[in-house]
């Protein structure tokens, strides 16, 4: 029986009056690792929002290890969840390894430069991100998945126990792809819960043991991977006709799509 | 893997503390040589020799220098020297941190409009031929119109939503256009006064007083503390305002706090000085080369680095050229080509 990390409690939100997300109700459990997937537009990202605290919900609750989300500060929020967006630009030439540093920030007081056990943790995330080749590159003349993994070392630098990635493998390669997802579940591993947002259904599959389901603003389905991934619930989020299957080369189970669209 | 002792000193960039020990001398030496120059020539011991007596209270050690120096260095050049210093280091922390706010490293200090509302104001008090507040009612009138112009802005972006630096960028660009109407509008109604005005606006730090110097100074200093306080956070808002409120820092609190507290400072710097560009602009963009992005060197950088640059400029036109040119016009004129060439640099060096 694990522990419930987040507990959100009949959450609605909308952008002024474009209703987004509608009497949400849905529990994180700590140390597993969530893929919450649907189709664009149906308030993947703005959950994130409101996990991360940028955002507020209009109604409802939203609580992290009992207590509100709201009553946390910006900095506790900061040590106890990491956001690791998709697009990122940046327009000054921070060399990667200062981006990298940024994600020690919340741990470090206003003024204090980072000590011994700071430059390791960046050196250590620079170094599992493949990005030792790169420490003293500027970010703005890197390409976008050598950026993205910039970014996701800058969130693992953090060193919290709750990761949201919001599409933060969507615009890399297979290899990228992977390699950034093995990171995550190994945070998962070390007991850190991850949320992903995700697009690739059969990455998901392979990497999260929960999935949470929304269809415009609702949540359509939630739970384990096994039992929520079938071909009604796709039938039904996505509106297309696909098979499941367990494959054992993916040793998960994985979606067959075909030409139609329902 | 391991990291080199050599490795981490080349990521340090240039070390903070050489760099800034560095600027302060050179402006220290900077001030001494130029209050000994101009028409009336005085010899850098003596000029030291002075501000050390007017600091320690000791007249012994001008007791052999007649009487004429000393007025010249302490109640003519000073004022206007350190004024000078002192403006070209508020516009240049302005600049630093604009350019970190608005995530655009070619905004300056008047990308907000600021300037167009100080020279709306003071081109208004000079029509009307206010004389509401003696010799400070068109410092006042500039900075009434600076502030006005800022909330205006503000007022405008906040009705989006967020501070974005597009939505900000586009309102000051409409205000500055509305207020540069009305400026030439007051230009044109003037007669007889267009001279007083067009010259107010080149920017000049001819017979500044000491009254100046404590404004500016109180101004900038209080500034530069807020600025540096807020630098780390600075650092962070370049991450896009998702990300930097992830990491413990509220984007719209910071942006608003340091556009308020900068524009404040840039309109007492035009207030008391007239407009003068480029120094905004440059200084940051130049020293961004040396110190690297990080808000917590830049900053103390560029305050220094602009003050050097702004008295040189001034020096020139006081007692290097034969006839004196408005200080706004000579920033123009050298700042104006030097863009160009970073401009065109930049982009060769990256093509898009």
């Amino acid at each position: 029986m694990s522990r419930s990390m987040y507990q959100l409690s009949h959450i609605s939100f909308a952008y002024g009056d474009r209703p987004i997300l509608d009497d949400l109700s849905i529990t994180f459990d700590a140390g597993h690792f969530y893929g919450i997937i649907g189709p664009n537009g149906c308030g993947k990202t703005t959950l994130v929002d409101l996990l991360s605290g940028h955002l507020r919900p209009a109604d409802g609750e939203i609580t992290l290890d009992g207590r509100p989300l709201q009553s946390y500060s910006r900095k506790e929020l900061a040590h106890r969840v990491a956001v690791v967006p998709q697009d990122f630009r940046i327009n000054f030439p921070y060399t990667c390894r200062e981006v990298v540093m940024m994600g020690r920030y919340p741990h470090l007081p206003r003024f204090a430069r980072p000590g011994d056990y700071d430059r390791a943790v960046v050196d250590d995330m620079l170094t599992r991100t493949a990005l030792t080749d790169f420490w003293n590159r500027h970010v703005d003349c890197l390409s976008g998945g050598e950026r993205q993994r910039v970014v996701f070392a800058r969130g693992l630098a953090q060193q919290t126990d709750v990761l949201l990635l919001d599409e933060a493998t969507a615009s890399l390669d297979m290899q990228h792809a992977i390699e950034l997802l093995n990171l995550a579940a190994r945070q998962v591993a070390a007991g850190a819960t991850v949320i992903a947002v995700m697009q690739d259904i059969n990455l998901a599959a392979i990497y999260c043991d929960r999935l949470v389901c929304i269809r415009q603003g609702r949540l359509a389905a939630v739970g384990p991977t096994d039992r929520v991934l079938t071909a009604e619930m796709l039938h039904d989020v996505f509106r297309v006709n696909a098979r499941v299957e367990y494959h054992p080369h993916a040793n998960a189970l994985q979606v067959a799509f075909n030409r139609e669209i329902l | 893997m391991d990291w080199t002792k050599s490795q981490y000193r080349r990521f340090q960039r240039a070390p903070l503390w050489s760099l800034l020990p560095l600027l302060s001398i050179a402006l220290a030496v900077e001030i001494v040589i130029s209050t000994g120059a101009g028409y009336i020539e005085i010899p850098p011991w003596d000029v030291a020799r002075i501000i050390a007596a007017r600091l320690t209270g000791a007249d012994g050690l001008v007791a052999h220098l007649d009487g004429v120096s000393a007025v010249v260095v302490t109640d003519v050049r000073l004022p206007r020297i350190l004024t000078s210093a002192l403006v070209g280091a508020g516009l240049a922390v302005c600049g630093a941190v604009f350019q970190g706010i608005l995530l655009n490293p070619l905004a300056d200090p008047y990308t907000l409009g600021v300037s167009a509302g100080a020279a709306f104001g003071a081109s208004l008090a000079l029509w009307l031929n206010i004389a509401l507040f003696g010799l400070w009612s068109v410092p006042l009138f500039a900075f009434v119109g600076a502030v006005a112009t800022l909330m205006a802005v503000i007022w405008l972006t906040a009705g989006s939503g967020d501070l974005s630096s597009g939505s900000l960028i586009l309102a000051g660009i409409i205000v500055a256009a509305i207020l540069s109407a009305g400026v030439s509008f007051l230009k044109y109604m003037a007669d007889e006064q267009v001279g007083v005005i067009i010259f107010w606006l080149m920017g000049s730090f001819a017979s500044k007083t000491w009254q100046e110097v404590f404004i500016a100074a109180v101004t900038v200093g209080a500034g530069l503390a807020v600025c540096l306080f807020f630098s780390r956070d600075l650092n962070l808002l370049a991450l896009g305002h998702r990300t930097a409120g992830s990491l413990g820092v509220s984007p719209r609190k910071v942006s608003m706090m340091l556009l308020v507290c900068t524009s404040l400072m840039a309109a007492v710097c035009v207030a008391v000085s007239g407009i003068i560009g480029f120094v905004g602009l440059l200084v940051p963009h130049m020293v961004r080369f040396v110190t690297g992005p990080d808000n917590r060197r830049l900053i103390p950088a560029s305050a220094l680095s602009g003050a050097v640059l702004l008295l040189f400029g001034d020096t020139v036109t006081r007692a290097v050229l034969p006839q004196e040119i408005p200080i706004g016009v000579i920033t123009a004129l050298i700042g104006g080509p030097v863009f160009c060439y970073i401009y065109r640099r930049r982009h060769l060096r990256r093509p898009i």
